[in-house]
């Protein structure tokens, strides 16, 4: 059973498109991939820009499953450091994949706060990408950049983008690493209840539109729900948020592929 | 009652935007607005920004400026400007700048808009003496030094024996692109000056011989001159009515902007762009005497073309052009051939009669070549202008009544075809202004300088109905629309038959605060064009569709930072030909404070199937460069510009941009290739005032 799903996967990816590499953290994963606005640890990858309103020093650490394959799940880990005048440094690792075909990312950031209500950030990442046995291995360091606007209380502006520079990953065919270009808003309807859409463009691939809700129920505990267009998937999750810790679970729905779990948690520290 | 509005606005000023922002971050919007209304790249706005600039170093007088002089900031409707006019003669001199809140059509919105351009002033004596024009004057000089850094076919470096037998598949010069210009003004009474350049591939020495730039420019421009109101002497453009009969200068026609399709003929004005093919070379004059209005022009030009071989061996001479050459490139063997190949000889000029609310001018302009233009004429350019002279004549008005200003001109050419158009400017409430063009353009009409509106570049074959409408719904959205309906009398290129076609245009303004604005625009084009099936003799035609959607947000987060993001969709529709193109950006501006430096930067990713669906967007570039690149196939574009100001003398740009292409291993083809998917640019520019 395993075996030929995880070829359909392979199959099915060229078709649609799929991208690797997701927003980290089980709350964007339940928000249908957002979280260009999301302050918190996640932001070290997800959008350096809004790293810089971070608070407080804080680690996370999340675990996907894709589609329910031992194989290919993504194991992540980032840990923010927070200064009062010297901005937020950050870094995170990240593991995917298994021994046919294995990612792994160390990368660091730095933001600041840059204006009254606007903060930028960038980050730089070492990735190393291993295909088979014999097929060799090849590593490549890539920047990011991200912005962050607090237009209103209810409304936010956030900008990234991951690999400026399209680090090639190989000569044959001039073969890059994906670009991804997000912008995205988030709107507060009230402390309870947001609402994040967001697009995100990667030169080959179509214009993704991802949209998710997020609703607390109680003071503690929170549902999230998201949709993504390409490739067409929905999610959801739940989030526990106690005093200085926070769990998280969440899985995407592919109509073909199945459900991918995720779940994680995140301490903070000081603040 | 006029002082105690005055007292108010002087109060209210304390609370506008004014101070907030500097005169040169508004002169910036403004440019940028005019280019987010463009999707053209070649269009040349030089001379229009020059104009801008001169009003910015020497902002008009609102207490004695003329009515076409307040016109030429294009920044006032018909009717304000007529207002404007009024309000003088009824209240007289004003006291401040800030009493035109109390001018009716204006907002505060369009005063700080207007801020840079305008001051108010006692009138004073005529204190033009020839020595202060001397002493006083305002001289500048721009430098610019432009390269593509990836080199291109034409410059590969092989021997001699290998480029002598393809000459032409080589450049003569260096790839660099050299400007240089200097311009002196005295208020706005005389400009002097000189403008040089060699453009990438254009090679300063020949043949060992030091042949300089390939390109000068000179004029001399002076007003209230002796008896004359204007005089123009070397390179100047001349714009009369509609633009129907003569306009040396680019037409603007259907933009975001709709007073854009009300075109206004100023007549002389100074040139010192680098658009090679567009200005006349001569004298020209300009009297007003009471409700009099006379322009004299006479101008002698060596232009480019494409000359006919001469038969030498049987003697036959043919002689004649077969076509003009535009583009101002001078860089193989051939193209030089081209330069100068014949003389263009033009005398024109307009008698206009000035009344109280109208306008009448009669135009007529005479052209003549050194040879004649003898082009293939058939299919589509039948009706084609051909032979060696020709004359063209028209009659251009504008009149004003109540809140209409109605306008128009026809014009006549010699074989006695007519073109005409005629519109009006309707202010229907002081928030809701309508603005409507008809024009008819005979199939066989002839004009060498024409640029009146249409679809066509040279006012043939065509009738059209255009209706805009700009309205502004409340203190913070406005809503512009128009809507374009015409059909062709003729064949066109790619068009085996007589067409039609229609444009439909909405933009939503919002501005939250004059911080934060957002624009959602949408534009939908249709004509007709052959079918790509392979048919037994003449095409029919199928629908060609253009539609683009663009959402854009812009906001001033701090007087350091400022950012602006946009996301625009193309699709292109031909029969069952479907193209999509999808471009987003952000730009993010940083002003430092403590030393006088700006930083401006984009990064753009875009994903276009084809060319047909390729997006424009304007870029903010050295000053007196104006870039509206198109942005197609996949990959991303980015720029970083450096403006420093070092004192009020010096001022240094230094701008590099990258174009990185995906799944591209060439750029561009024969002579302009590039091997490999990246093409960048490196730009400096000096600009020394003294």
């Amino acid at each position: 059973m395993r075996l030929p799903k995880l070829i359909f996967f392979l199959l099915l990816c060229g078709q649609i498109h799929c991208q690797i590499t997701p927003q980290l953290g089980s709350r964007s994963i339940a928000l249908g991939g957002t979280g260009l606005l999301h302050a918190d640890v996640w932001s070290v990858y997800n959008n350096p820009g809004i790293l810089g309103k971070l608070q407080k020093s804080s680690i996370g650490v999340t675990y996907q499953n894709r589609f329910s394959l031992q194989e290919l799940s993504t194991q992540s880990i980032a840990y923010v450091q927070h200064t009062d005048n010297a901005g937020n440094f950050g870094m995170q690792f990240q593991h995917y994949g298994f021994h046919l075909y294995r990612e792994f990312q160390a990368g660091l950031s730095y933001a600041k706060q840059l204006s009254n209500k606007f903060y930028g950030g960038f980050g730089l990442n070492w990735q190393n990408i291993s295909l088979g046995e014999n097929y060799g291995q090849k590593n490549f360091v890539s920047g990011s950049i991200g912005l962050a606007y607090i237009l209103s209380q209810e409304l936010s502006f956030g900008f990234r983008v991951q690999n400026l520079s399209r680090a090639r990953l190989a000569e044959f065919e001039d073969e890059r690493y994906p670009t991804r270009f997000a912008l995205g808003v988030q709107y507060t309807f009230s402390p309870a209840l947001l609402w994040n859409v967001e697009l995100e463009k990667s030169i080959l691939f179509p214009t993704n539109l991802k949209t998710g809700v997020e609703y607390l129920i109680q003071d503690v505990f929170a549902i999230r729900f998201g949709v993504n267009s390409a490739p067409f998937q929905s999610s959801f999750g739940f989030g526990l948020a106690l005093k200085k810790m926070h769990f998280d679970m969440a899985a995407n729905w592919h109509s073909q592929l199945g459900l991918s779990p995720a779940f994680g948690f995140l301490i903070d520290f000081g603040g | 009652m006029r002082t105690y509005v005055l007292i108010f606005f002087l109060f209210m000023t304390g609370s506008s935007f004014a101070q907030e922002l500097t005169r040169d971050q508004i002169i910036e919007q403004r440019i940028e607005f005019i280019g987010d209304n463009f999707e053209d790249a070649d269009i040349d706005l030089t001379t229009y920004f020059e104009e801008l600039y001169q009003f910015f170093d020497t902002p008009i007088n609102l207490n004695n400026a003329t009515a076409s002089e307040l016109r030429q900031l294009r920044l006032l409707t018909d009717m304000q400007v007529l207002a404007l006019v009024n309000y003088r003669e009824r209240f007289g001199q004003m006291v401040s700048i800030y009493e035109l809140n109390a001018v009716a059509g204006f907002d505060e919105e369009l005063v700080e808009m207007l801020l840079p351009f305008v001051s108010v002033s006692p009138v004073v004596e005529d204190d033009f003496l020839r020595r202060n024009a001397l002493k006083h004057g305002k001289h500048e000089i721009i430098t610019r030094y432009e390269r593509v850094l990836q080199e291109k076919q034409g410059y590969v470096d092989v021997p001699d024996s290998i480029k002598a037998e393809k000459p032409n598949n080589y450049y003569l010069g260096s790839p660099d692109n050299l400007y240089l210009r200097y311009r002196s003004t005295y208020k706005n009474r005389i400009s002097w000056g000189v403008t040089t350049e060699k453009d990438a591939g254009e090679a300063m020495v020949r043949n060992d011989k030091f042949v300089g730039f390939d390109y000068y420019s000179a004029h001399l421009f002076l007003k209230d001159f002796w008896k004359f109101d204007k005089i123009a002497l070397g390179d100047f453009q001349v714009n009369f009515g509609q633009g129907l009969t003569f306009w040396s200068g680019f037409g603007l026609g259907k933009t975001a902007n709709i007073s854009s399709a009300n075109r206004y003929g100023t007549g002389l004005k100074p040139y010192t762009s680098v658009n090679e093919s567009r200005f006349m070379r001569g004298v020209g004059v300009n009297l007003q005497r009471r409700h009099l209005d006379f322009t004299a022009f006479g101008s002698i030009r060596k232009i480019d073309a494409n000359l006919y071989d001469v038969d030498s061996l049987n003697e036959v001479f043919q002689g004649g052009f077969s076509s003009f050459q535009i583009t101002g490139y001078h860089r193989t063997p051939r193209e030089l051939e081209n330069k100068d190949a014949i003389t263009e000889k033009l005398v024109g000029g307009e008698i206009a009669y000035k009344g109280k609310g109208l306008r009448i001018g009669f135009t007529s302009v005479y052209a003549q070549f050194s040879q004649p233009f003898d082009p293939v004429l058939t299919g589509y350019k039948q009706f084609n202008f051909q032979g060696n002279q020709l004359i063209t004549s028209g009659i251009n008005y504008r009149y004003y009544f109540r809140k209409m200003s109605w306008f128009g001109e026809t014009a006549m050419s010699d074989n006695l075809k007519f073109a005409t158009v005629n519109g009006l400017t309707w202010q229907l409430d002081p928030r809701l202004t309508l603005l409507s063009v008809y024009r008819n353009y005979d199939k066989a009409y002839q004009a060498l300088y024409s640029t009146a509106f249409g679809e066509t570049s040279n006012n043939r074959g065509e009738v059209g109905w255009y209706v805009g409408f700009n309205a502004r719904i409340h203190k913070k959205v406005s809503v512009t629309t128009y809507f374009d309906q015409f059909k062709y009398t003729f064949y066109k290129w790619l068009t085996d038959d007589y067409s039609v076609g229609h444009e439909f245009f909405a933009q939503i303004d919002y501005k939250h605060t004059y911080k934060t604005s957002l624009y959602l625009r949408f534009r939908s084009k249709t004509t007709e064009r052959n079918t790509q099936d392979e048919v037994f003799g003449a095409k029919f035609q199928v629908p060609l569709q253009k539609n683009s959607l663009r959402l854009n947000y812009t906001q001033i987060i701090s007087g350091h930072w400022s950012m602006k993001t946009r996301f625009e969709w193309v699709n292109y529709k031909l029969d069952n030909l479907v193209s999509n193109g999808y471009l987003f950006f952000q730009d993010l501006i940083f002003k430092f404070n403590r030393i006088p430096l700006k930083i401006y930067g984009r990064y753009a990713i875009f994903d276009t199937e084809s060319y047909d669906s390729r997006v424009y967007a304007y870029e903010n570039d050295l000053w007196g460069v104006f870039s509206i690149p198109s942005y197609f196939y996949q990959g991303i574009r980015t720029y970083v510009m450096l403006k420093y100001d070092l004192g009020r003398k010096l001022d240094v740009w230094v701008r590099y941009d990258l174009w990185s292409y995906a799944n591209r291993d060439e750029i561009s083809s024969r002579l302009e290739r590039i091997d490999g998917g990246e093409k960048s640019t490196i730009k400096i520019q000096l600009k020394i005032k003294l």
